[in-house]
């Protein structure tokens, strides 16, 4: 009989005990995980959205900061204006590569046309763009022409349908982006030509005209030179041009980051202190069992066991128990989010993405290892107490 | 074989209460024997039984066997020398819950290390045929009866094919029937060269032994030689049970 043998047959022998672990465990582990995956998907999410975007530098119109992060994040639909005249002024500034002017619209609400009934819309410069133009060149080798569009990942043609009809204009939907889990899933792409176009047509087709103010648009794509200062850019933008204001990439959705983090200490929070129960729990609960089982362990000894060999039967016990509520736990929950993602973000207003297989098997084996961590723990007082027993003392008591 | 010299063992209750159930104890053992150790319940019987198995420390004192000083080995050692053997039976019910009657019979080859010759499972197969049970192997012992399972457990001590078994009360809480069986079951083990030292408090049974010594007060007497009788005059070397049994001094 191996030391494994003989721990699987306890556990079995003890239901109660081992039922009481596991659950703690797996609860624990499940919490963990599910909390963790949450947080890395938005981080994921972000990350993805902002590769997306390309830009070093966001230029938006003063006070639309918000706006702007909220449409690109959430697929929230808006509409900010500026001069195009801004376009020369942010190029002009040191340190500026390249710009591309975009402009944001959104579709009519309870339009029939796609998986979400407000969409937003964003309008590039094909001559400049470096946001859509290089996912083209690699996807469909050509630019897109007057009357197609590509969309997020959510972006469909309705079902029986040719075209995504948007004011009366029929739109051919020539490919998907890859999901980011951000707004950005919800948004059809254009070009100026298709956007001038849709609006002339809306006039005579559409409930209600698309309106494009002429000269106008509604932010600015900004990269800038090798080996400039992406700080020292936006800081110029900030200083010299008046009426927008410049996000430099990595404080893109700033507030949100900030939200973000204050919800992943207090998830740390609650898990650390989850955890430290949990173990103080099975501390107690092993330490109980364990000492219902003093006798067991004396025979144990009386016919051969070393020392050793009753420590590592009991943490074996210990540790199958925690590989398997691990195990559970880490699936059940990556299971649950990964079915109810789209809800989960929905309720929590955060955008998600389920994080890429390496994220995953590290968060997988950091939960494991959590688990067996605690368990051992949690354990190894009791067991080591009792292997300590003198065995005439254990059988007595 | 097994050498016990000047063995006290003393408990610390707390600071000012200590007891010594074992007291000045030297007791020699030779092979072959069968050495009854009766006395009255709490006289140290199971103290002294449980130090000659190296199951617990004396305060004092050597514990020999086969002139190894079992107290100068390390765990590993002792634990090895006890797989190896010693077989041992409790009084109280020692069978593994979780493991069946086979599974329990063959454990203690798990740690006698090495092959040493023995098919323990064809071993533990005869043994268990040996006590009559062997049509009950793959039960648990929950399904077995107190005598039944006090077979199991002879069966358990013999797997290794220990050099002595130390039996604690091996029939008590048994019928008269069932201590009779048990009783004999020994006896023809013993009368195939193993050493046995068993503790009771049933005067009736030293009619089995080869020895017989008293725990009295921490303290060993060998009664070996003395006349033992019963109340009703009956000698103690009579096969039929005696109640009411005395030793004249």
């Amino acid at each position: 009989m191996t030391i494994f043998g003989l721990a699987f047959r306890n556990l079995r022998g003890n239901g109660i005990r081992s039922l009481i672990i596991f659950l703690c465990v797996l609860t624990v582990v499940a919490f963990f995980v599910s909390t963790s995956l949450i947080i890395r998907g938005a981080q994921n999410s972000l990350q993805t959205g902002m590769k997306r975007l390309g830009a070093d530098i966001l230029v938006v119109p003063e006070g639309a900061q918000s706006k702007v992060e909220t449409a690109l994040l959430m697929g929230k639909p808006t509409q900010v204006w500026m001069s195009a005249d801004y376009l020369k002024k942010v190029a002009a500034i040191p340190g500026v590569g390249s710009v591309s002017p975009q402009v944001y619209l959104q579709s009519l609400y309870g339009a029939a046309c796609c998986a979400v009934s407000e969409m937003f819309i964003v309008v590039y410069d094909p001559a400049t763009d470096f946001t859509i133009t290089p996912w083209l060149q690699k996807n469909l080798g050509r630019p897109l022409v007057k009357g197609e569009v590509i969309g997020g990942s959510y972006i469909f043609v309705p079902d029986g349908e040719k075209y995504i009809e948007l004011y009366g204009y029929n739109l051919t939907l020539k490919g998907n982006l890859e999901s980011t889990g951000t707004g950005l899933d919800q948004t059809l792409f254009l070009t100026m030509e298709t956007a001038q176009d849709m609006a002339k047509s809306s006039l005579t087709t559409a409930i209600s005209p698309l309106v494009i103010p002429p000269g106008e648009i509604s932010s600015i794509m900004v990269t800038v030179k090798p080996g400039a200062d992406i700080r020292k850019v936006t800081q110029t933008i900030l200083l010299q041009i008046t009426g927008v204001a410049p996000i430099e990439s990595p404080s893109l959705f700033g507030e949100f980051r900030k939200q973000m983090l204050g919800l992943l200490w207090g998830f740390l929070a609650v898990s650390s202190l989850a955890w430290v129960i949990s173990a103080v729990l099975i501390g107690l609960v092993f330490s109980m069992a364990a000492n219902e089982r003093r006798q067991e362990m004396a025979v144990l000894r009386a016919v051969g066991a070393t020392r050793r060999f009753v420590f590592l039967s009991l943490s074996t016990e210990a540790v199958l128990l925690a590989v398997g509520a691990g195990l559970l736990g880490i699936t059940i929950s990556a299971l649950g989010i990964y079915t109810f993602k789209d809800a989960i973000a929905r309720s929590l207003g955060m955008p998600f993405l389920f994080p890429s297989l390496s994220s995953f098997i590290s968060l997988f084996s950091i939960g494991l290892a959590l688990s067996i961590g605690v368990v051992f723990v949690a354990t190894f007082i009791p067991a080591y107490r009792i292997s300590q027993l003198e065995p005439a003392v254990a059988m007595r008591e | 074989m097994i050498e016990l010299a000047s063995i006290t063992k003393t408990y610390v209750l707390d600071e000012e209460t200590t007891i010594s159930p074992v007291r000045d104890v030297t007791l020699s053992i030779a092979r072959g024997e069968f050495i009854l150790l009766i006395g009255r319940s709490g006289s140290g019987k199971t103290t002294l039984l449980n130090i000659a198995a190296g199951l617990v420390r004396p305060t004092s004192g050597s514990v020999r066997i086969d002139d190894e000083d079992v107290w100068t080995m390390t765990d590993r050692e002792l634990s090895a020398l006890r797989a190896r053997q010693i077989g041992f039976i409790f009084q109280f019910p020692s069978l593994l819950p979780s493991l069946s009657v086979l599974e329990n019979v063959t454990l203690p080859s798990r740690f006698a290390g090495g092959n040493r010759g023995i098919d323990v499972q064809d071993r533990a197969v005869k043994l268990l045929e040996t006590v009559g049970l062997a049509e009950r192997m793959e039960v648990y012992p929950r399904q077995l009866s107190s005598g039944e399972q006090k077979r199991v457990v002879i069966a358990r001590a013999l797997i290794n094919q220990p050099s002595i078994l130390l039996a604690d009360e091996p029939t008590s809480d048994l019928d008269e029937q069932t201590e009779h069986e048990i009783m004999s079951l020994l006896k023809e083990i013993h009368s195939g060269g193993l050493t046995i030292v068993m503790v009771t408090h049933n005067l009736d049974l030293v009619t089995y032994a080869s020895r017989v010594m008293k725990m009295e007060n921490g303290s060993l007497v060998d009664l070996t030689g003395r006349k033992a009788t019963s109340k009703n005059g009956r000698s103690l070397l009579s096969p039929t049970p005696v109640q009411d049994t005395t030793f004249a001094q």
